[in-house]
């Protein structure tokens, strides 16, 4: 990485449902220029990321086989991995509800649904990305 | 001729004497003894051999000079015994042969044997004396050596003969002592042997190692066991139950047996008790010696001293009896001598000491006040020739304790003459029934204002019923207030029949049994009804008291407590919580009926167990102490919380609590009561709320998420709607749009279906018909899909609402091929059974797990949330399914194999059709 060439950020978007993984990728692009990179389960979430070393991720909750809150325990265990923020994304809204995300180290928490603009703007503000 | 002869015989005897002369003097020369020859009458010596000078040490011419020489050498002391010895030689009688000592000229002495004879001549006549003397002083010495030794020895064997004698003597006398001590031995032994078997005393004798070799019949007695028994036990064993007199256990190393033996010394009188195997104590003495002998140990001598003990203390008891008796009484004797104007005191006490007084003197210690009387007690008794007794004061023997109480009877004694010679008296120390006369008097009066204070009225009556005495109560006199003094009155005047007649039935109880009787009863005074306690007690056998209280207010109390009780009771009995009460360790006091019904236990089963431990889940147990600890403590504002509890069959159940904490009278804590509301169905049916609302919210927010999303990038011209991006977020938003209608109407129809608001427009259908509809409308999704999809139409009808059939129908054909994997078969079929139509649609899709399969008719259950959703699914359609086939009143179920098929089936009743017709 060159001083003063900023590489462009990469996010990784883990959710089972194509048309949010492609709003986002659509809305983080065309607001942030930020590259988007998609999968569709944890598992592949967590093999993306070992490859791809993205520079946050957002993450689905309520998904099929591995869960959100499983999938970044895998994360958060992993020693390649532990560093990258994880942003939840959560249509879980309820305050019960998100009480059970309280213990867990994640970066922040985003309720679906959103806008396109207040995604990114929350990204940014969560992530300190200018 | 003849005379030539005879010359010639001559001639020859003389050749042949010279020639025989010649041989003697040669024999005689060397001849070791001496040879002498003399004259008869000793005037000449003719010859004398040369051993004389030998022998005599004298020359032999001396000799023959001095003829004599030879007799004066013999030794003074023989000369005479020789001449009477030489006496028969001299009388021609017989040869000499003599002994005799010579003296030499050196004067040494040498013994001589000689034997002297004469010589005869031819005609018989004697010629010469001639004699041999030998030299025996060597013979002669070692005779007397001998003589001395043969001396000797006769002195020897007279003192050894004289010695055996004596020792022969002793012997005799040794033997006969030897005999006669035989004898006592035997005697002895005798006399041991019947005192050993006749004596009352124990005796054993052990050897070294403490066992046994012989004990006395006695022993068997006194030990309670047999020889034979004895002979088991060694003197330490453990068999052995000896105490001390104190009666706790004796140690085998203080037994008086063990003691002497390893002491090794006599050991007295050890007094102890040997328990006897029948259980009995037989108290003995025991005195032990060890024994100095190579086989043996200790002798044990044991005396039986259960009975003096007995005595002793039965002594000491009678001892201590007098003693108390005398010492108790305080009581003094004493002896006034009128002669001397003298007392005398005997006390009757142990410790004290006879003495003397002058009257006087005696009478300065009594009290001032009590001089006089006491004085003029004596003077008038003994004027009057009588007697008196008087109480007075006298100062205490230790000057410290102030004045004593005496009591002084005393008699008049008189001489001869009938004058008055003594008086005797006895003085008893009555401070203390003094004492106790002021104390009872001050309690009597004490007693008397007591009674007089507390509000009971008390009455002393008689066996029939007479007033004796009564404690006026300002209240309850009352009643009888119409009659100013009852006393004397009977009980038939004074109060109303009924009362009396009841109260005299009491008496006589309570005068027969001497047991107090106690009853209520109630009485009108003036407008009031007044509850009464009659308490009637023997005084004597012929009066009793009757203590009346008004026990009106209690009464009340008592009544009002009663009903607030019952009304608790039928509270806690009905009240449909639970009730828990627990002291401050967490032990059941009690538990309503509520809650025994809940947890399925019977009262018994619970009061008194641990709440803790039996009734409350494990995993909560100390959240659940802590909380009763808290506010025991009374540190927790807790009054509020919720836990679930055990019941019998193992069940939980969750219970919000209300709790408080439980106080005595005192105001002390003695634990928690607890109300208890049942809240596990409400508990379950929020839970399945908050997760319904959740997934609701979910399948609401996910299409609601794409749309916003995507209209807010068209409506903020982040993205061109014609640009490629442009297009995917329209149709992302559209497909947002068709998904949300989609779950709305299912909702909506579902709820209109559950809630009965959905009519359901039933007619006869053919079902072949219904099915076919079903099939085509499924025709091209599994055309789409590669699934070959095979429907057996059967003739039949049914009583349904066709169009919802068909719903159900498409409904389940839609899930087998969406779940399929291309090349597969879906197949409907249906069978007529007795009373239903039975439907089956197959797949040979991947199965459902079996743990599953009792939710997915439940809203939102899929199996798998994203495949439903992935496949334009809502969620609700077995859910819609099920709520059609119940409407029918027929049944609907999944069976299913893991990764080869599954089969929903569903019944459509006949009898339904045919009972409407």
């Amino acid at each position: 990485m060159l001083k003063g060439y900023p590489m462009v950020k990469r996010v990784l978007i883990i959710d089972d449902e194509p048309g949010i993984r492609k709003i986002v990728q659509i809305s983080l692009k065309a607001i942030a220029g930020w590259e988007v990179l998609q999968a569709a389960s944890g598992q592949e979430g967590i093999a993306i990321a070992q490859t791809q070393h993205p520079d946050a991720i957002l993450l689905d909750v309520m998904m099929p086989g591995l869960d959100g809150i499983a999938t970044f325990q895998q994360i958060h265990t992993n020693l390649a991995l532990q560093n990258i923020p994880v942003i939840l994304l959560t249509a879980k809204a309820q305050p019960n509800e998100q009480q059970q995300f309280a213990e867990l180290q994640i970066a922040g928490i985003i309720t679906k649904p959103f806008k396109a603009p207040d995604l990114v703007h929350q990204l940014r503000q969560i992530l300190e990305w200018d | 001729m003849a005379l030539k002869k005879a010359c010639d015989q001559k001639s020859l005897r003389e050749a042949t004497l010279r020639e025989r002369a010649i041989q003697f003097h040669q024999l005689a020369e060397h001849f070791n003894e001496v040879f002498y020859l003399y004259t008869l009458d000793y005037s000449q010596l003719l010859y004398i051999n040369p051993a004389y000078e030998t022998v005599w040490q004298r020359s032999c011419q001396s000799l023959y000079a001095h003829p004599l020489e030879f007799v004066e050498s013999i030794h003074p002391d023989d000369r005479d015994r020789i001449e009477i010895e030489m006496q028969p030689l001299i009388e021609g009688v017989s040869d000499f042969r003599g002994e005799y000592r010579i003296i030499r000229p050196d004067g040494s002495e040498r013994w001589i044997y000689d034997r002297t004879f004469y010589i005869y001549d031819e005609a018989g006549n004697p010629t010469q004396v001639a004699g041999i003397a030998t030299d025996i002083t060597d013979r002669k010495q070692a005779e007397l050596a001998l003589q001395q030794l043969n001396t000797e020895l006769e002195q020897r064997v007279i003192e050894r003969t004289a010695e055996l004698t004596q020792v022969n003597a002793r012997l005799h006398q040794e033997l006969g002592e030897r005999e006669r001590t035989q004898q006592a031995l035997k005697a002895s032994q005798h006399k041991y042997q019947t005192l050993f078997n006749i004596l009352p005393i124990g005796i054993s004798i052990t050897d070294a190692q403490g066992r046994l070799i012989e004990a006395n019949p006695a022993s068997e007695r006194i030990l309670g066991l047999t020889y034979d028994e004895q002979v088991q036990r060694t003197y330490d064993a453990a068999d052995w139950h000896i105490i001390r007199m104190d009666g706790t256990l004796m140690p085998a190393e203080e037994y008086a047996s063990v003691r002497a033996l390893r002491e090794n010394c006599f050991i007295d009188d050890v007094e102890k008790g040997v328990v006897q195997p029948n259980g009995s104590i037989c108290w003995i003495s025991v005195s032990a010696a060890p024994i100095p002998l190579d086989d043996y140990g200790v002798v044990i001598a044991y005396v039986d001293i259960t009975d003096r003990k007995r005595a002793e203390a039965s002594l000491q008891a009678s001892e201590a009896r007098l003693r108390f008796a005398l010492e108790a009484s305080g009581a003094i004797a004493w002896e006034r001598n009128l002669q001397t104007d003298e007392l005398f005191f005997t006390a009757t006490t142990t410790e004290a000491i006879p003495f003397t007084l002058s009257y006087t003197d005696a009478l300065a210690q009594v009290h001032p006040d009590d001089r006089d009387r006491v004085h003029q007690a004596n003077q008038v008794a003994i004027a009057h020739q009588g007697s008196f007794q008087i109480e007075h004061r006298i100062a205490a023997s230790d000057h410290s304790s102030g004045w004593r109480w005496l009591q002084a009877n005393a008699r008049v004694l008189y001489d001869k003459q009938g004058n008055p010679d003594r008086l005797i008296g006895m003085s008893v120390d009555i401070t203390t029934l003094k004492q106790v006369e002021a104390a009872l008097q001050a309690s009597e009066a004490q007693t008397r204002a007591v009674l007089t204070a507390i509000p009971d009225l008390i009455v002393l009556i008689s066996r029939d019923g007479i007033y004796l005495d009564s404690i006026r109560s300002s209240s309850l006199m009352d009643l009888i207030s119409t009659h100013t003094n009852p006393i004397g009155k009977h009980i038939y005047e004074l109060l109303p029949r009924a009362i009396a007649e009841r109260e005299l039935q009491a008496i006589h109880q309570a005068l027969t049994t001497q047991e107090p009787q106690i009853y209520e009863q109630q009485v009108w005074i003036g407008e009031r009804l007044q509850y009464e306690e009659i308490r009637i007690v023997a005084c004597g056998d012929n009066t009793a008291l009757i203590i009346v209280r008004d026990i009106s207010d209690r009464k009340q109390a008592e009544l009002t407590l009663q009903e607030s009780n019952r009304r608790w009771q039928s509270l806690l009995d009905t009240i449909e919580l639970a009730v828990i009460e627990l002291d401050r360790h967490g032990t059941i006091e009690y538990a309503n009926p509520f809650l025994l019904n809940l947890m399925g236990y019977t009262q018994s089963e619970v009061i008194g167990q641990s709440w803790f431990d039996q009734f409350v889940p494990s995993y909560i147990k100390p959240e659940v102490i802590q909380v009763l600890s808290e506010m025991l403590a009374q540190t927790s504002t807790y009054v509020h919380h919720q836990n679930p509890i055990l019941t019998k069959s193992g069940e939980e159940r969750m219970i919000a609590w209300n709790n408080t904490l439980l106080k005595d009278t005192n105001g002390a804590l003695i634990g928690t009561i607890s109300i208890g509301e049942d809240i596990t169905d409400r508990d379950r049916l929020e839970q399945m709320k908050r997760e319904f609302v959740s997934v609701v919210s979910h399948e609401l927010r996910t299409p609601l998420t794409s749309m916003q999303a995507a209209l807010s990038l068209l409506a903020e011209r982040i993205v061109d709607p014609a640009s490629e991006d442009g297009q995917s977020v329209i149709q992302i938003a559209a497909e947002g749009v068709d998904r949300l209608v989609r779950l709305v109407n299912d909702i909506l129809d579902l709820e209109r279906l559950e809630s009965g608001k959905v009519r359901l427009e039933k007619q006869t259908c053919d079902i072949a018909q219904l099915m076919t509809r079903a099939s085509e409308e499924m025709h091209e999704l599994a055309k789409q899909a590669g699934i070959t999809l095979k429907v057996t139409p059967q003739t039949c009808s049914v009583y349904a609402d066709g169009d919802r059939i068909v719903q159900v129908l498409i409904n389940l054909l839609s899930n087998a091929i969406k779940f399929s994997s291309s090349g597969t078969v879906v197949q409907l079929t249906v069978a007529q059974h007795e009373k239903e139509l039975y439907f089956t649609v197959t797949d040979q899709g991947r199965g459902i797990p079996l743990d599953k399969l009792d939710y997915i008719f439940e809203r939102f259950h899929q199996i798998d949330a994203s495949d439903s959703r992935a496949k334009g699914g809502t969620g609700l359609g077995l859910a819609i399914c099920r709520s059609i086939v119940q409407q029918h009143g027929g049944r609907i179920w999944a069976e299913s194999v893991l990764g080869a098929g599954s089969a929903f089936h569903f019944t459509l009743p006949y009898a339904e059709r045919l009972s409407d017709g």
